[in-house]
């Protein structure tokens, strides 16, 4: 008897509901990154900032948390990174940022690139010469 | 009598702006050392279509010191000036892995063909004044042509997102009176409107530099100081 309540009990819709309510209201997982910001011909100081970030943020949000940015298409897409703390991309001089995901530029979306704890974040601007 | 009848008809038919108009002619100079062109090595895997050499398009200075691409503008308002009835078509073509010519002079509200003379792929970006993307095509077929309008006066970068040293300046222009040097540093402004103007000299990499001219002036000698930074 007491076993047929308690399967009643945990099919019920009230208890599945229940756990529902209860996973929203708990917080997303945390994981901690590194984000690098090297400002390079713009001559400010490089940032460096460890902190804990929710799971699967993108390298964008996670500069977020460091610095001021400004969004907009400097290369292909709106939700580029455009600025970095009042420092642009500049077409004129061939200035550009860079981002780097544990050393590596393959696949690195500002937008599009989810990170997982332990990862490095570099951001470098950097003037193309030619 | 008879002078009189062909200078009424003379001015019957002179516009009143040629009438008390003057022309400028002028060079645009560099105090020595003169700097050279850059030779750009170009990236192995771009110099099979492209050559193994570029020399850099942003200063190129005569052997006796006249600079190239200075673009020379008359600043104030014109509102009744005109920009020259034409049908030219104005052409910024890819050849030889360069964006020719390098700076363009254009009217507001015009077009601009972009060509693409060659079978190399090609990736043509625009962008504002503000960093703003204006457009950004890719051009892979040889005589393949783009064509943009330019609505708003001002510069405009031109880049390809392939290879990183092509790169061209549109100058769209609000009022007639600008005038660009040419290869050998010198330029001419006609049918400049009767009175004193600022004048604006600019260089991509040398900068800006600002005098004042008036009726008087014919020919003007403009010189930038020495260049020290090495990036040309």
């Amino acid at each position: 008897m007491n076993l047929a309540i308690l399967i009643l009990l945990l099919t019920s819709p009230q208890f599945t509901a229940g756990n529902l309510l209860l996973s929203m209201s708990m917080p997303a997982a945390l994981i901690p990154v590194t984000v690098k910001v090297d400002f390079g011909p713009a001559g400010k100081p490089s940032v460096q900032k460890e902190f804990t970030i929710k799971d699967h943020s993108t390298p964008k949000e996670a500069l977020s948390k460091v610095l001021p940015i400004e969004e907009g298409a400097i290369c292909c897409h709106p939700a580029e990174v455009k600025a970095i703390d009042g420092v642009s991309g500049d077409p004129m001089k061939n200035r550009w940022w860079r981002l780097k995901i544990n050393g590596s530029e393959k696949k690195a979306s500002p937008h599009k690139s989810h990170l997982k704890a332990g990862d490095v974040v570099e951001w470098i601007y950097f003037e193309d010469r030619q | 009598m008879k002078v009189f009848q062909f200078f009424f008809l003379f001015l019957a038919i002179t516009p009143i702006q040629s009438l008390f108009a003057y022309d400028l002619e002028g060079k645009v100079q560099i105090q020595p050392p003169y700097p050279q062109a850059i030779e750009l090595k170009v990236e192995e895997k771009h110099a099979a279509d492209c050559g193994p050499v570029k020399l850099s398009p942003k200063l190129r200075v005569s052997p006796e010191g006249l600079v190239a691409n200075v673009v020379i503008k008359l600043e104030g308002n014109f509102p009744s000036a005109k920009f020259s009835p034409s049908t030219q078509n104005y052409l910024l073509n890819q050849i030889h892995c360069e964006f020719s010519p390098h700076v363009l002079l254009i009217p507001e509200k015009s077009t601009l063909s972009i060509l693409n003379s060659e079978a190399v792929l090609h990736n043509v970006r625009a962008f504002d004044e503000q960093t703003k993307m204006l457009f950004n095509d890719a051009m892979p077929v040889k005589g393949q042509i783009l064509r943009k309008r330019f609505e708003k006066p001002g510069r405009v970068i031109i880049r390809c997102g392939i290879h990183p040293w092509m790169h061209a300046i549109t100058i769209v222009q609000e009022h007639p009176y600008y005038a660009l040097t040419n290869e050998s540093g010198y330029f001419q402004m006609k049918d400049i409107p009767d009175g004193n103007y600022n004048l604006s000299i600019w260089h991509e990499v040398l900068g800006e530099i600002k005098t004042q001219i008036g009726p008087q002036s014919r020919f003007l000698t403009l010189t930038y100081p020495p260049f020290s930074n090495g990036a040309s």
